[in-house]
C-alpha cells in the first residue's frame, strides 16, 4: 500500500462525501416512511403491515422491502420505528436487508442490463435467504436470550393520538430532527465504512481481484462488501458490469447481498438492540449461507459466451479515488466529489440541509412530539371526533382512519417511484439526443488528446446507452435483440476506447481507431432504436 | 467488532497485495483476447468448420469449449458488420438454436450437432454476400 497518509485521508474524506450525495435522496424516503410509520399506521398498523406474528410476516416484509425505495442507510431510520412499533426481528432483519436491494428504477435496469433470469434468481436468493434467517431468528436465536425480546414501548398505553394538521406538523418535526438526530448518526457512521475502504484500498486495488476463474472471488468480495455502502442503481450497475467482464458471479452475488442489503450499521445496530450474541449468530449464518450460495452459483451461471476481460472498472468507486499520480489541491478534490452528482442527489441533499437547519431550530426551541401533544388542543386528538360535543359531520366531511392515509401514502411511494422510472429512463428520442450531445463531446476529445475531456463523457453516453434500452423496454414492453446486441457492441467498443485513454500516455493513433471503430457501431446502433 | 476486523484484514490484503511495483501506467492490463477470436463472420464460419466438422481428432473438450465460444459469438460478430437487422435475425435465431443444443449436451459432439453446426456455417456462407461494404451515414 504506497498511498501517502494525507491521500488515503482525502480519499477517505471525498469517499464519504460522495456516498453522502449518492444516500441522501433514499435516506430522506427513509425518514419520510418513518414518520408515516410513527403518526398515520401507529404501532397496530405497522406490526400489521409487516405480517404481525403471522407466518408470512417474513416474505410480506421481503416484498414491502423491494416495493419501498430506500438504501441500507433510507431503511435505518425505517428499523427504528419498527422496533418501536413492536416488530419481531426476524421480519426486521427480512425488511433491513431486501429493501436496499431492489427498487423499480433499479430493477429495471438490471432487467435490461445483465441476462434477465439471473436478476430474477438474484431476487428470488434474496427471498430466500431473508425467510431462513429470518426464521432461524424468530426459531432460536430469540429463544437463547436470557430475557425474552419485547420492544422498550411494549407496555406504552394506548393513548389518544392527534389528528389532522397537528399530525402533520407532528410529522415535519420528527423528520427534522431526526436529520439532525440519531438517524443521521446513523448514516454518517454507516458512510465510514467507505472511508476505512478507500483508506486500504489504494487506487485500482480492486481491478483484478474477482475475477471469473479466481476461487477466491467471492471471500474477496466479502471482505469488502461488508463495510461498504452501495445505492440499488450502483449495485445494480455493478452487476452489469460483472457479467459483461465475465467476472464471478458468486462474488456478484455476495456484493448485492452483504454490500447493498447493509452496511457498516446494520450489525452493530441489531446488536446494540438484541444482543451482541443474537446478532453474531444471525451475522454469522448470513455470511455462511451467502457465501455458500456464491460458491454454488459461481460456475453455472457463468454467463455464456463471455470472454474474461482480464480487469474491471465496476469497483474503483470503492478504493480510494486519488491516484499516485493525481496532486491533493482542494480544487482538485472539490471536483472529485462533485463530478458524478446527479441533479436529483443536489436536491436531495439541498432538502436535508434545509431540514437539518429546520431541526437545530426546533431543538433550540425544545419542539418535539411530546411538546405538541402537551399544547395541544382537545380538537386536535382522535377522542375528540366521538366525544359528545363533536361537530356533525355531512357530506364529504368523513374521518378517514389514520391507517388508511399512512397506508395510501405508502402506496402513493411506491407509485411515485414507479413515475419516476419514466422521468428517469426517458423516450428513445429524448435518450438519443443526450447521446448525441455525449458522442460529439468525448469523440472529439478523444480525437484531438484531450483525455480528460473524453474519459469524463464517455460515462454519460454510457450510462445514457443503458438509460436507453430501459426507456424503451418501459414504453414498448421490449428491447429486440438486435437493439440489446449493438448496445453491447457499442459498451464494448466504449471500453475499449477507455483503455486506450487510459494508456500513459495514450496513444493518439491508437485512440483515433478505436474512435473509428466506434462511429461505425455508433451508426448501428442508433439506427437499431430508430428504426 | 468481528466482521468489522475481518473485513478489514480481507481487505488490506486485497489492497497491499496489488501494489507491489510502482506504477508506471493508470492501465495495466490489456483485454484478454480468445486465441480463437475470429476476425471475421467468414472466418468464424471457417473455425467453426475445422473444429466441428472438418477434425474428429480434435473434438475433444477444449475444441468443444472452443466450439461452444464461436457459436455464442455469431450474433456479435454479425451485428458488428453493416449487415441489416432482417438478415440478422435467421442468423442470431440459428446461433442461440445450436447454443443451447450444445448445452444441453457434454462430451463428443453427436451427429445431428455436427449437422446443426453446418447448417449454421451455410447460413453465414449465405449471408455474408447480402452485407453492403457502406451504409448510409450522419445520423
Amino acid at each position: 500500500m504506497n498511498q501517502s497518509v494525507s491521500a488515503m485521508l482525502a480519499g477517505g474524506i471525498v469517499r464519504v462525501l460522495q456516498g453522502f450525495a449518492s444516500a441522501a435522496p433514499t435516506f430522506m424516503v427513509g425518514l419520510l416512511i418513518a414518520s408515516i410509520l410513527r403518526y398515520y399506521l401507529g404501532d397496530k398498523g405497522t406490526r400489521r403491515l409487516f405480517g404481525g406474528d403471522t407466518i408470512r410476516s417474513l416474505p410480506q416484509s421481503w416484498l414491502i422491502g423491494m416495493l419501498l425505495p430506500v438504501c441500507s442507510i433510507g431503511v435505518l431510520p425505517v428499523l427504528r420505528e419498527m422496533r418501536r412499533a413492536g416488530v419481531k426481528p426476524g421480519a426486521m432483519s427480512a425488511f433491513a436487508l431486501s429493501a436496499p436491494l431492489f427498487n423499480p428504477l433499479s430493477l429495471l435496469y438490471g432487467l435490461t442490463l445483465s441476462r434477465p433470469l439471473v436478476i430474477i434468481l438474484f431476487a428470488l436468493g434474496s427471498l430466500l435467504i431473508v425467510t431462513a434467517l429470518g426464521l432461524f431468528w424468530d426459531a432460536f436465536v430469540g429463544k437463547s436470550e436470557s430475557v425474552p425480546y419485547e420492544s422498550p414501548d411494549a407496555n406504552r398505553p394506548e393513548t389518544d393520538h392527534l389528528i389532522g394538521l397537528r399530525r402533520l406538523l407532528a410529522g415535519f418535526v420528527h423528520f427534522a430532527r431526526e436529520v439532525t438526530g440519531v438517524s443521521f448518526g446513523l448514516a454518517l457512521f454507516a458512510l465510514m465504512g467507505l472511508a476505512i475502504l478507500a483508506v486500504i484500498l489504494p487506487f485500482g486495488a480492486m481491478q483484478t481481484s474477482v475475477e471469473r476463474d479466481d476461487w477466491m472471488a467471492p471471500l474477496t468480495m466479502l471482505g469488502v462488501a461488508i463495510p461498504v455502502y452501495a445505492t440499488p442503481m450502483l449495485a445494480m450497475g455493478q452487476l452489469g458490469m460483472m457479467f459483461q467482464h465475465a467476472n464471478s458471479p458468486g462474488a456478484a452475488f455476495t456484493l448485492l447481498i452483504l454490500g447493498t442489503g447493509m452496511n457498516l450499521v446494520t450489525p452493530v445496530w441489531f446488536a446494540r438492540h438484541f444482543g451482541f450474541k443474537s446478532t453474531a449468530l444471525w451475522f454469522l449464518t448470513l455470511v455462511l449461507i451467502v457465501i455458500g450460495i456464491s460458491y454454488g452459483i459461481n460456475q453455472p451461471l457463468v454467463p455464456p459466451g463471455v470472454e474474461p476481460a482480464g480487469h474491471t472498472h465496476a469497483f474503483d468507486i470503492y478504493a480510494n479515488p486519488i491516484s499516485a499520480q493525481q496532486n491533493l489541491r482542494f480544487e482538485s478534490l472539490r471536483m472529485l466529489v462533485q463530478k458524478d452528482i446527479s441533479i436529483s442527489e443536489v436536491v436531495a441533499v439541498a432538502i436535508l440541509a434545509v431540514m437539518a437547519l429546520v431541526g437545530l431550530v426546533f431543538r433550540g426551541l425544545r419542539i418535539d412530539e411530546a411538546r405538541l401533544v402537551s399544547t395541544a388542543k382537545a380538537g386536535s386528538f382522535a377522542s375528540s371526533l366521538s366525544s359528545e360535543n363533536a361537530p356533525q359531520r355531512r357530506g364529504l366531511d368523513l374521518v378517514v382512519p389514520p391507517g388508511v392515509i399512512g397506508a395510501t401514502m405508502l402506496a402513493g411511494l411506491v407509485a411515485l417511484s414507479g413515475v419516476a422510472c419514466f422521468a428517469y429512463y426517458p423516450s428513445p428520442s429524448e435518450c438519443l439526443e443526450e447521446v448525441s450531445v455525449a458522442r460529439a463531446e468525448c469523440l472529439t476529445a478523444a480525437n484531438s488528446g484531450n483525455v480528460e475531456h473524453a474519459l469524463h463523457w464517455l460515462p454519460i453516453w454510457e450510462d445514457w446507452s443503458r438509460r436507453l434500452e430501459v426507456g424503451t423496454f418501459i414504453r414498448t414492453g421490449e428491447v429486440r435483440p438486435y437493439q440489446r446486441m449493438q448496445g453491447y457492441l457499442i459498451r464494448k467498443k466504449l471500453e475499449l476506447l477507455e483503455h486506450e485513454l487510459e494508456h500513459d500516455p495514450p496513444v493518439l493513433k491508437h485512440t483515433q481507431e478505436a474512435v473509428r471503430q466506434i462511429l461505425s457501431t455508433n451508426d448501428r446502433w442508433v439506427r437499431a432504436f430508430r428504426s | 467488532m468481528t466482521p468489522l476486523i475481518a473485513s478489514l484484514i480481507f481487505a488490506a490484503v486485497t489492497g497491499c497485495g496489488s501494489d507491489e511495483t510502482p506504477k508506471t501506467s493508470l492501465f495495466e492490463h490489456d483485454h484478454n483476447v480468445a486465441p480463437h477470436w475470429p476476425s471475421s463472420l467468414a472466418d468464424l464460419a471457417k473455425k467453426l468448420r475445422h473444429r466441428a466438422i472438418d477434425h474428429d481428432d480434435i473434438r475433444h473438450v477444449h475444441g468443444r469449449n472452443e466450439i461452444e465460444d464461436l457459436v455464442e459469438w455469431v450474433g456479435e460478430i454479425a451485428a458488428d458488420t453493416n449487415m441489416s437487422e432482417a438478415d440478422w435475425i435467421p442468423l442470431y435465431e440459428k446461433s442461440e438454436a445450436v447454443s443451447a443444443m450444445l448445452r444441453s449436451t457434454k462430451g463428443e459432439l453427436s451427429e445431428k450437432l455436427v449437422n446443426e453446426i453446418e447448417l449454421l456455417c451455410q447460413l453465414i456462407d449465405e449471408t455474408i454476400p447480402k452485407i453492403p461494404k457502406y451504409r448510409a451515414v450522419g445520423v
